[in-house]
């Protein structure tokens, strides 16, 4: 009978189907309460890989295809007896690429290295071998490296960044490696901008090996300042096409504008899509959106455009009180309302020839409080206070018109954290966004709901799925209970790791347990 | 001539083989004179010095968050005895001693990419001094201090070899004085007063 039960019930356990989409759960395990979970590294032969930073080491997790903890196998980062830092890893079929570095100061240069790994295993299925290098002078400035993949993951960009010299050019190289990690292309590049006054933002690798990379040109180093007259920082998208041959600066320029926000992409036709948001007031809030798509080949500008948000969606969900403050500032300072503190997250391009953009509230504080004790000892105390609220989602279509726009009312607020447990994870299935995030029952339920609910039930948290559609429309419900598996959800290292799934990482304390939900094929 | 010429015609091209197949190798890169896993630093206290206390310390590196400090110095100064007793004291006899210095040092793996011994460090330390006194007309034999500190520093590489190190510590001193002749209230005395140090040192790295 105890093995009837186990084999019927405990599928049930772990297993909750709400109508288009299934929960299923991995067993609880425990690892050491210094080490981090930092993100999905790969799937193989039903396993998952799972990269974790413990202190003073990098090991990967091995789940089963159950979610279930399997192992954890400690990255060898030394070389004899001396010591690598570790630069990131991605998968390359069936074996994991990792990256590591070496800063050697007697040669004064900064060696980058990979090995492979079995996935079958995780043992070293090849020796160090070298990637690239950064010569330096002094150790404090040696230069980093980072890498990008392509979105069908056969071409890796190595990005290297040269030292820093005051007052000089923006200098970097890339290397674009193949997935036998033979070079493709390289190329030392030094920008017409003061080093100091440019900062490269964002880099993507597209299939064919070409390389596109966002940056801000500032007019001072005080960028963030407020607005005298024209905004006094530019957006620069600069591509490096024909393995790096033809080079290309695009200008976003909007005028008068502020543009406080920019995400691109290249879509199936390899034109370069791009959009954000502006502002009229600064740097800390949005009025609009822009978008514009510029044709890759002859470098011509396709569709420029951008849209104000109506009153009506910038004050939605806020309250009268604010409403009429809000007014009343405007009113003094001749300024128009506007949204406060808006990150853009997710740039999410579409077949059609559209984007939708996906952006979150997020802001901290800072309170120091003084306080006596009954010595007359004064004593500071600092505190952070992470505050990601609403989020909001504009679909803009192929023309560059706002298609529709909404706004998710959303309060996570937490103390001297970094918000661990805050913020969210979006997972685009078909036409679909589902938002995936914690929300308190407080904040979830109704008045009504609330006063029929027992004071435990009212303190739960709830891992909630706001689900988008095409229209704009969107539904919320709960994903879990967090309190019933003893666990909590951190959006910030979950991530959709295939067309249809999400893969959720959850903790508690030392406790922690992955989970999934699959939307179906 | 023809001979000579070809020996050093076959040298060099033995020696750009050479050179060309060193780079080839990985162990290439990673040659930096045993920078990088330094395990023994020499140093020589120059804070000290300045303040009449010349010596040396060795600091060895356990692992990548630990290293362990000793060393020896030799002490010219008075200790600064705050309760020490209840008559005036001439000014000791004899001045120099030696003094020994303890530290374990816990660096801060998490920051940059620097690992022991070159790195903020926060550190438990505990010097012991003696030094002999006499007082007017009385005897009081030798005074020794036990002190423990708290110290938080720095040390960075200065060069391939060179290296500098600067701390600050504080802690209690407790004073023993074992004997004191012709005093009313005769010993052992124990007093404590607190203390603070400046630590600046030149290490060379072995």
């Amino acid at each position: 009978m105890k093995l009837f039960l186990t084999f019927f019930l405990a599928p049930l356990l772990t297993f909750s189907q709400h109508g288009q989409f299934k929960v299923s759960w991995g067993d609880e395990f425990k690892s050491n309460k210094r080490s981090q979970v930092a993100g999905f590294v790969g799937s193989h032969s039903g396993k998952s890989y799972i990269l974790r930073y413990g202190r003073g080491d990098v090991s990967i997790d091995v789940l089963d295809k159950n979610l279930n903890f399997i192992s954890n196998k400690k990255l060898n980062l030394d070389y004899n007896k001396k010591n690598m830092q570790f630069e990131g890893i991605y998968q390359v079929d069936d074996s994991l690429v990792v990256l590591s570095s070496f800063s050697n100061l007697a040669q004064k240069v900064n060696y980058l290295f990979y090995h492979k790994m079995s996935l079958e295993n995780l043992d070293n299925v090849s020796s160090l071998s070298k990637i690239a290098e950064i010569p330096f002078e002094r150790k404090n400035k040696d230069g980093y490296f980072a890498y990008k993949l392509s979105d069908d993951s056969s071409k890796c960009m190595i990005y290297y960044a040269l030292p820093f010299i005051s007052g000089g050019p923006e200098k970097f190289g890339f290397r674009i490696l193949d997935k036998s990690m033979a070079t493709v292309w390289h190329k030392d590049i030094s920008l017409p901008f003061e080093n100091e006054l440019f900062s490269i933002e964002k880099f993507v690798v597209s299939n064919d090996g070409d390389v596109y990379l966002s940056g801000v040109e500032s007019k001072s180093i005080k960028r963030k300042s407020k607005r005298l007259g024209a905004a006094n920082y530019k957006y620069h998208i600069l591509s490096y096409i024909n393995k790096g041959e033809k080079i290309k600066d695009y200008a976003i320029d909007l005028d008068d504008k502020f543009i406080t926000d920019l995400q691109f992409a290249i879509d199936e036709q390899q034109n370069l899509r791009c959009g954000g948001f502006y502002s009229e007031n600064g740097t800390f809030s949005i009025k609009g959106t822009f978008y514009i798509t510029i044709d890759s080949k002859n470098s011509e500008i396709i569709t420029k455009s951008f849209r104000e948000f109506d009153e009506g969606f910038i004050t939605l969900n806020w309250k009268e009180r604010d409403i009429t403050k809000a007014k009343k500032k405007q009113a003094r300072k001749g300024t128009g309302l506007e949204l406060y503190e808006y990150d853009l997250k997710n740039f999410i391009v579409s077949p059609n020839g559209g984007v939708t953009l996906l952006a979150e509230q997020y802001y901290v504080q800072t309170v120091t409080t003084t306080s006596y004790s009954s010595r007359d000892m004064m004593s500071t105390r600092t505190t952070y206070h992470y505050y990601y609220n609403d989020i909001i989602a504009v679909s803009i279509n192929q023309a560059g018109q706002i298609e529709w726009n909404t706004k998710i009312k959303k309060q996570q607020h937490s103390v001297d954290d970094n918000g661990y447990f805050s913020s969210f994870v979006a997972c685009i299935v078909r036409d679909n966004i589902h938002l995936i995030y914690n929300e308190d029952a407080r904040d979830f339920h109704s008045k009504d709901e609330l006063s029929t609910m027992t004071r435990k039930e009212r303190n739960n948290t709830y891992t909630v799925m706001t689900s988008i559609n095409e229209n704009g429309a969107f539904t919320k419900s709960i994903l879990y209970n967090t309190d019933k598996y003893g666990v909590r959800t951190r959006p910030k290292v979950s991530e959709q790791i295939n067309e249809n799934t999400l893969l959720l990482y959850n903790k508690w304390y030392r406790n922690q347990r992955f989970n999934q939900v699959d939307f179906g094929g | 001539m023809k001979v000579i010429l070809t020996i050093a015609f076959s040298l060099i091209l033995c020696g750009i083989g050479r050179s060309q197949s060193d780079k080839d190798s990985i162990d290439y890169y990673f040659d930096d004179n045993n920078i990088s896993n330094a395990r023994v630093l020499i140093k020589l206290d120059i804070a000290g010095a300045l303040a009449g206390d010349y010596g040396a310390r060795i600091e060895y590196k356990l692992n990548n968050a630990i290293g362990i400090e000793a060393g020896l110095s030799y002490w010219t100064g008075a200790l600064l005895l705050k309760n020490a007793v209840d008559y005036p004291l001439t000014p000791p006899s004899k001045q120099a001693s030696l003094s020994y210095h303890f530290q374990t040092r816990f660096y801060y793996t998490f920051f940059g990419d620097f690992k022991a011994p070159f790195n903020i460090y926060s550190a438990l330390y505990y010097r012991y001094r003696s030094v002999d006194y006499v007082g007017s007309g009385l005897s009081l034999d030798k005074v020794s201090s036990h002190e423990a500190m708290l110290a938080t520093g720095y040390q960075w590489l200065l060069g391939k070899r060179l290296a500098g190190d600067i701390n600050f510590s504080a802690g209690i001193a407790f004073f023993d004085k074992d004997y004191i002749s012709g005093s009313q209230n005769n010993g052992p005395f124990i007093s404590s007063q607190f203390l603070y140090n400046i630590g600046i040192k030149i290490a060379y790295r072995l």
